[in-house]
């Protein structure tokens, strides 16, 4: 048996894979014989598809979510993610390295290790427009460098600097006390008088 | 908006397949890192570590309207992922091709038609490498502010990101290249970025590339390979990656193929949809950790 036509031979969800680029092949080479060889092994597997989709705890949100979509309001003003990045604790500081991971509009991430090991992650975010995000300040009992600070769920230290700025600590090895250090870290008091340059 | 919401492409993703038994047989490269995930909840509660379920749900909520909104990025990435495993690179199609006119006698009139497998084989490698460029750029923008400190995000993989770069590192450039492949990567980044710049894929992909025009972006492409050769290599030296080595892991799922290289990673590339797989879940890691952080 030809090692391709041995290949075809498995389960629905790899001739879904092979189904798609045997179409590539025979459209661009256009081989026929190949092809046909192809094709219909993939098809004889695909046959016994059945899809069958229960309900679940997200499906509300999707819809939410296309709604919104289609609404297509205006997206709120947030600041150019890079401009948030010199806010962030140094690369290097206390045995710790801080590299960034993600920068999106009013977005900005940065990866902690210790050890060549990840111990956490480091956010700031933007709250224009997410009033749901700023509401839970409004509770904050402790401070970090005069901005206001709570604990979310067992992982996730936050302030809220400049009454628009989340920045966060976010951990699965580090305990409450840990990551308000490190919060302590961030230029607070600079982001706290920031003026941020628009994102596209 | 894309149709399909991002916890229900996870959630469509099989539980296994040829793709997760290969991937698992490369977990001896990244020891732990990469877990077949394809719940969403699941997925919620590993990458924040929280029980609270108010707290999932706001955010897996806030994660799946982050991933609707195309204008952040994410959506693009899927399709990205998607298109490297779609044919759109063709080396396991041509190299197959070419191969099957050696080896049967009535095919022979393939050869004279197709490319050489290296070259093809180092185009395709290359092109894989540039829509992961692409796709990272798509779900996590350019993070820092020099080529460097994007690089560094890039080395700083982890998980399925982790996985997917092993794999193409073994299955797209030792298997196929052997232990020339990095030099053989370079030249197809410099001498055929032509041929790169003519595949469908790069048509696709190549405007999330960072820079203003072809030049600069083939530029930003050999910058971020070779500032990751130390990273790449050193991963190949460290693992002890060999053709033999790594055929030795993967014949056991490719029949037919045993002791003949350029079938084993034609076939592969033909029947499994690494990048397609690991990509979706990596872009549902990427909008949960921001959403927790975002919440």
């Amino acid at each position: 048996m030809s090692p391709l036509l041995h290949a075809s031979l498995q389960p629905t969800s790899e001739a879904h894979v092979r189904q798609r680029k045997t179409h590539a092949l025979s459209s661009s080479l256009i081989r026929p014989a190949v092809a046909r060889l192809l094709i219909a092994a993939a098809f004889s597997a695909a046959a016994s598809v059945a899809c069958s989709k229960e309900p679940t705890r997200w499906d509300k949100a999707v819809e939410t979510a296309k709604s919104v979509e289609k609404a297509d309001l205006p997206k709120p003003v947030v600041a150019e993610g890079g401009s948030l990045n010199k806010f962030f604790p140094p690369k290097e500081f206390d045995g710790k390295k801080v590299t960034f991971t993600a920068e999106k509009p009013g977005a900005v991430e940065a990866k902690l290790e210790e050890g060549g090991a990840e111990i956490g992650t480091l956010a700031i975010t933007d709250t224009n427009g997410n009033a749901d995000a700023l509401a839970k300040f409004d509770k904050a009992a402790e401070e970090v460098s005069g901005a206001p600070l709570v604990t979310q769920g067992k992982n996730k230290s936050a302030a809220l600097v400049g009454k628009r700025f989340q920045v966060s600590v976010m951990s699965q090895k580090l305990d409450p006390e840990a990551r308000k250090a490190i919060l302590g870290k961030f230029d607070i008091r600079g982001l706290s008088s920031f003026t941020p340059p628009v994102a596209k | 908006m894309s149709d399909i919401a991002i916890s229900q492409l996870l959630e469509e993703l099989p539980a296994t397949s040829l793709t997760t038994r290969v991937l698992g047989g490369l977990d001896y490269l990244v020891p732990g890192e990469w877990v077949n995930v394809t719940n969403f909840e699941e997925t919620v509660k590993l990458v924040t570590g929280e029980d609270d379920q108010a707290l999932i749900q706001q955010v897996g909520e806030r994660a799946i309207a982050l991933y609707a909104d195309a204008s952040n990025g994410y959506q693009r990435a899927v399709s990205l992922y998607k298109l490297v495993d779609s044919g759109s690179t063709m080396a396991g199609v041509t190299a197959l091709a070419g191969k099957l006119a050696e080896d049967v006698s009535w095919l022979q009139f393939l050869g004279s038609v197709t490319p050489k497998s290296e070259t093809t084989q180092s185009i395709d490698a290359a092109l894989k490498f540039a829509a992961e460029i692409g796709a990272f750029c798509c779900s996590n923008g350019i993070p820092g502010d020099s080529v460097g400190e994007f690089v560094s995000a890039l080395t700083a993989y982890e998980k399925e990101d982790k996985v997917r770069f092993a794999a193409w590192i073994a299955l797209d450039c030792v298997l196929p290249l052997g232990p020339e492949f990095f030099s053989l990567l370079t030249s197809s980044l410099s001498g055929a970025m032509d041929k790169l710049e003519a595949s469908p894929l790069y048509g696709k992909l190549h405007g999330f590339i960072p820079g203003s025009g072809a030049g600069d972006k083939s530029a930003f492409l050999r910058e971020a390979l070779e500032k990751s050769s130390a990273h790449i290599t050193g991963f190949a030296q460290e693992k002890d990656l060999t053709q033999a080595g790594i055929l030795d892991t993967v014949k056991g799922y490719i029949d037919g193929a045993e002791g003949k290289l350029d079938y084993a990673a034609a076939i592969l590339d033909l029947s499994t949809n690494v990048f397609e797989h690991t990509g979706i879940q990596s872009v549902a890691r990427r909008v949960i950790k921001r959403a927790y952080a975002e919440i």
